[in-house]
């Protein structure tokens, strides 16, 4: 089981829980992974933190015309690799280009989005982690059982380069993870794989705020104001440059 | 975002050094930030602080890795400011 209690400064119990949610679908199979393949992925997420290919790539200031092969540690497929170290180390360097060359080496877009989802639920878990100087959670063993390979019927082209579902999801499968019409596109941008829309909402609200708070300008959680969430949050994005 | 500039947030500072660090990933200097954020905002805040720096980790990435545009609504709240601030997408973004 998950826990911060060993930590010297006391922890919310909401971020051991959404974390231990998020650990326990680590140890399911996913829509498009098993969950051996799940695992894989988050310890190639860990491990691109030391590639050689990434640091490289980093530092260029054209990263996609530096060729290489990404020091890895599992036997996922090498585009599934290539997108792994690539969200983890330049997301911002990302192109259209790149995320079709992914699709014409044989990643399919649903495969691509899960990683995107259990790449970025890990890292926030473990950047956490690193933040209280605490060591980072023991991966858990993989479990059985099959992918669901279940994709929203109503999921299409739009805002972005992977198909999203429609802000207007009233009536559907989907119509848990954001009020029927309204929604950031970032909410929306794994709703390919709407149970990581459903990891997002639930770290987010242990992290940061619930999703119906966040376009309240004063709310607020914890022991920080809104405009003290937000510099610091500010300054994250900032740092990571990231457009949007 | 400048250290050098105050941001007319309380205990500003402080918690811009605290994200700095935590974004550079560096330990010794995690340390120093965190423990300066614990002792003038008390534990719980710096806690906290930690919490919504890990969270927008993610969410840089989610919106880097998906390709997303800013959305009618952004697109208009932001128009002045991203003009202001002479920010735009990285060449080659959308090709």
């Amino acid at each position: 089981m998950l826990s911060y209690a060993q930590a010297d400064v006391p922890v919310r119990g909401d971020f051991g829980e959404s974390h231990q949610r998020f650990w326990g679908r680590l140890a399911r199979p996913g829509t498009w992974w098993s969950s051996a393949e799940r695992i894989a992925i988050a310890e190639e997420a860990r491990h691109a933190e030391q590639c050689a290919l990434c640091a490289t790539r980093s530092a260029a200031l054209s990263p996609h015309a530096v060729e290489g092969r990404h020091d890895r540690v599992s036997d996922l497929p090498e585009p599934a690799i290539e997108a792994i170290h690539a969200i983890v180390r330049y997301a911002p360097r990302l192109t259209r280009r790149w995320y079709t060359e992914l699709l014409a080496r044989g990643l399919t877009d649903g495969q691509y989005v899960e990683i995107v989802g259990t790449v970025v639920a890990l890292i926030s878990i473990d950047r956490f982690c690193r933040g209280l100087g605490l060591p980072l959670h023991a991966l858990p063993e993989p479990g059985d059982g099959e992918p669901s390979y279940y994709r929203p019927a109503t999921a299409g082209p739009d805002e972005a380069w992977v198909p999203l579902v429609p802000a207007d999801n009233a009536h559907t499968p989907e119509a848990d993870l954001w009020p029927a019409g309204v929604s950031a596109n970032v909410i929306r941008a794994m709703s390919l794989v709407p149970d990581e829309v459903r990891t997002l909402a639930d770290l987010g609200a242990a992290h940061y705020l619930p999703g119906h708070m966040v376009r309240t300008p004063s709310a607020s959680k914890g022991a920080l104001t809104r405009p003290q969430m937000e510099l610091v949050a500010g300054k994250v994005t900032a740092m990571n440059d990231c457009f949007y | 975002m400048n250290g050098g500039v105050n941001s007319g947030v309380a205990n500003g500072e402080v918690l811009l050094a605290l994200s700095e660090a935590l974004v550079e990933g560096h330990p010794e200097t995690i340390v120093a930030a965190r423990a300066r954020v614990a002792r003038e905002m008390g534990a719980e805040a710096m806690v906290d602080a930690v919490g919504v720096a890990s969270n927008f980790e993610r969410m840089v990435r989610i919106a880097d890795a998906t390709g997303i545009e800013l959305g009618e609504f952004l697109e208009q709240a932001s128009a002045e400011v991203r003009s202001e601030l002479g920010v735009s997408r990285p060449e080659g973004w959308g090709a």
